[in-house]
């Protein structure tokens, strides 16, 4: 049964940073919490995964001493590219704007600096997706449903008025019947006919008797 | 909670939500990677890697702000920014000189408050 609870992958190099934000995190029962090293870890396990992460909180500068690792930047990239479909918050120790603007061009959903209130302000991002994402899939639910009787309605629609159509096109062509009708019709004639002989002999038989 | 002269454990204990364990985990692993991190910085100025020092200090900054050692946090800044910038690099060796030395101090008032979380 799949699960209702957000799912949400945090990663950074730092281990006392992702050691905090998982112990902070995890306290609302209403989040999933898988924690990474790295932004390759993250992406692999998101990748093989059938549970997709609905967020992923990620630290600008990962593995920033290590020249041949992926930075967050990166890997935000590599997350939309891959329409993963999952939010990305990008975190930095840094109020730098340069770092923000970066964060939010390349499609993250928010950028928090990492100071003491960055947890409440990452709490509060992951409820908005979490809302958000509900919102979306009751739209989705709503339409194919509206879609779904809309088919319906026309699918009866259709065949009433085919019937409708069928009915008066009946009514319109000459009847197989109406022949015999014709037969009967000549056959009552040519009945009358006689009947007319007759009747005027029977008019002159009264006739003469009259006189 | 006990009152320190170059810590201050008010941050970590509001962020452990009374989890003793936390706390422990939390100072355990400051310890083993600032030590660390201070050993790559030196191996780093050897071979004149200045951006691996900068990229060393940027970490060290948010895990000095967790025991409340804020201006060990401006110092990594000042670091951190010397190195990713590559400007005023005849003052990282002495910048982290400094750093190591206030570190060894409030390693000892660490070691006392992992002792007493450990006893409670």
């Amino acid at each position: 049964m799949a699960s209702k609870r957000t799912l949400v992958y945090l990663v950074d190099d730092d281990e006392m940073y992702l050691k905090t934000a998982v112990h902070t995190l995890s306290q609302n029962r209403s989040f999933d919490i898988k924690s990474f090293t790295s932004g390759e870890k993250a992406l692999a396990a998101a990748k093989a995964s059938k549970r997709k992460p609905h967020v992923i909180v990620l630290d600008y500068f990962l593995n920033s001493e290590d020249s041949n690792a992926i930075s967050g930047l990166e890997i935000l990239k590599q997350v939309k590219q891959t329409k993963l479909e999952s939010e990305v918050i990008m975190l930095s120790g840094q109020e730098n704007i340069d770092v923000a603007v970066n964060s939010l061009k390349y499609g993250a959903y928010d950028y928090v600096v990492k100071n003491k209130s960055a947890f409440i302000r990452v709490q509060n991002d992951i409820k908005r997706v979490s809302r958000q994402m509900i919102k979306d899939k009751e739209t989705k639910k709503l339409r194919v449903f509206v879609f779904s009787l809309l088919f319906v309605i026309g699918l009866v629609a259709g065949v009433a008025v085919l019937f409708a159509v069928d009915s008066t096109f009946m009514g319109l062509l000459p009847d197989p019947m109406k022949p015999k009708e014709k037969t009967n019709k000549a056959t009552t004639e040519s009945a009358n006919k006689q009947s007319g002989i007759n009747n005027s002999n029977t008019i002159n038989f009264q006739d003469t008797l009259q006189k | 909670m006990r009152k320190y002269e170059h810590i201050d454990m008010s941050y970590l204990e509001e962020l452990a939500l009374g989890s003793n364990e936390f706390k422990v985990e939390m100072i355990e692993s400051f310890l083993k990677s600032t030590s660390e991190s201070i050993m790559q910085m030196k191996e780093a100025i050897s071979a004149t890697n200045w951006k691996t020092v900068g990229g060393v200090a940027h970490k060290l900054k948010t895990s000095f702000s967790f025991v409340g050692m804020e201006n060990m946090v401006q110092l990594s800044r000042e670091i951190q920014d010397a190195g990713l910038e590559a400007r005023n690099i005849e003052d990282i060796p002495r910048m982290v000189e400094e750093l190591e030395d206030y570190y060894l101090k409030s390693e000892v008032e660490l070691e006392n408050e992992l002792e007493e979380l450990k006893n409670n």
